[in-house]
């Protein structure tokens, strides 16, 4: 009686999908997608654009996902006609800021694979921030050209 | 006598004349103007070199006589830019149609130590059965590069198993005689490519 139908719905529901963690706070994880690649690809590309709606900025420090042996954060640049891509140390979300994580530019890189993703295909990839860690799905669509 | 004989010779000499004229306005290079890049003034010839394909067969000097080639140099651990640019290429041969055949496209892994041949062309065809997959000992890359004027470089990563490479981005042009013609240059434009490598079968070698 005192407990309305909905919030308990909501407990069991999270009770039902229970991360050990809590959100990171304020982190947002939107058009999160993988560009399909082939078969055999050992690395595929994470694009995505990350917000912060909190007061407070926020540092993700590690990035990882069950279907991945591994996560890092890189940077792509093209400078003096080279191709350069370079790990990053996390990535900084000013309080109300953003970063994208787009073609030519920053990108997740997700490491051997362990099966293969056709477009259509989905992957939980987490985010942390020191204790906090917030799950965003991943889409696989095909890359346009 | 001497006079018809003289007569003879000035003709022959007029012919041979306007045959190399003729052959210099077929074969300049700079008559064919592209969009997407530079071609040198004259195409360099290139030093042997002895590569593997895919198919298990070495790929040397000869494979690239006879028809033009679009060289892509880059490695399958580069999930943005590089199959970003091979999905771009193969957006190019389709635009190429029937000339599509006179053009050879390449993509040359520098990363011989994670590329295995095979493994090399199982990913290049994913994007065309027809693109070509060739890499090989750092020897010979190198050669190929200080050749073609492209260079790489391994960077440590994260894990000793993640380095990076560097490598140029341009696309590499080879004519039908094994020289270096030119280059494409990011950012790639798909028709441009397309109207650029149409030029350069139809009009010019
Ligand atoms: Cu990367």
């Amino acid at each position: 009686m005192s407990v309305p139908l909905s919030a308990l719905a909501l407990l069991l529901a999270g009770a039902a999908a229970a991360p050990a963690f809590a959100d990171c706070k304020g982190l947002k994880v939107d058009n999160a997608w993988i560009p399909e690649a082939p078969p055999v690809a050992s690395v595929l590309a994470g694009f995505a654009s990350l917000v912060n709606d909190g007061d407070q900025p926020l540092h993700i420090d590690a990035v990882d996902g069950a279907d991945f042996g591994s996560v890092e954060l890189h940077q792509m640049s093209m400078e003096g006609g080279m191709m350069q891509m370079r790990p990053l140390q996390g990535l900084d979300l000013p309080a109300h800021g953003n970063v994208a994580l787009a073609e030519g530019g920053k990108h997740l890189m997700l490491m051997n694979p362990k099966h293969p993703f056709k477009a259509g295909d989905a992957s939980v990839v987490l985010f942390h921030c020191g204790k906090q860690a917030t799950a965003a799905r991943f889409t696989v669509k095909a890359a346009q050209p | 006598m001497s006079n018809r004989l003289l007569s003879w010779g000035l003709l022959a000499g007029f012919a041979v004349l306007i045959g190399i004229v003729a052959g210099l306005v077929v074969l300049r290079p700079a008559s064919v103007q592209i969009q997407s890049g530079t071609l040198l003034q004259q195409a360099r010839p290139i030093a042997d070199f002895s590569l593997n394909g895919s198919d298990g067969k070495p790929f040397t000097k000869a494979d690239l006589a006879g028809h033009w080639s679009v060289i892509y140099v880059g490695y399958t651990h580069c999930p943005d830019v590089c199959p970003t640019t091979l999905a771009q290429l193969k957006a190019v041969e389709k635009g190429l149609g029937e000339d599509a055949g006179k053009i050879r496209f390449i993509f040359l892994s520098i990363d011989p130590e994670r590329d295995t041949p095979e493994a090399l062309g199982q990913y290049t065809h994913y994007f065309s059965p027809d693109f070509l997959a060739v890499t090989g000992p750092n020897a010979q890359l190198d050669v190929l590069g200080a050749n073609l004027g492209f260079v790489y470089a391994k960077v440590p990563g994260a894990t000793p198993q993640s380095y990076l490479m560097d490598h140029s981005s341009a696309l590499i042009l080879i004519n039908p005689r094994a020289g270096l013609a030119g280059y494409l240059t990011p950012p790639f434009k798909t028709d441009a490519l397309v109207s650029d490598l149409k030029q350069l079968v139809e009009k010019s070698w």
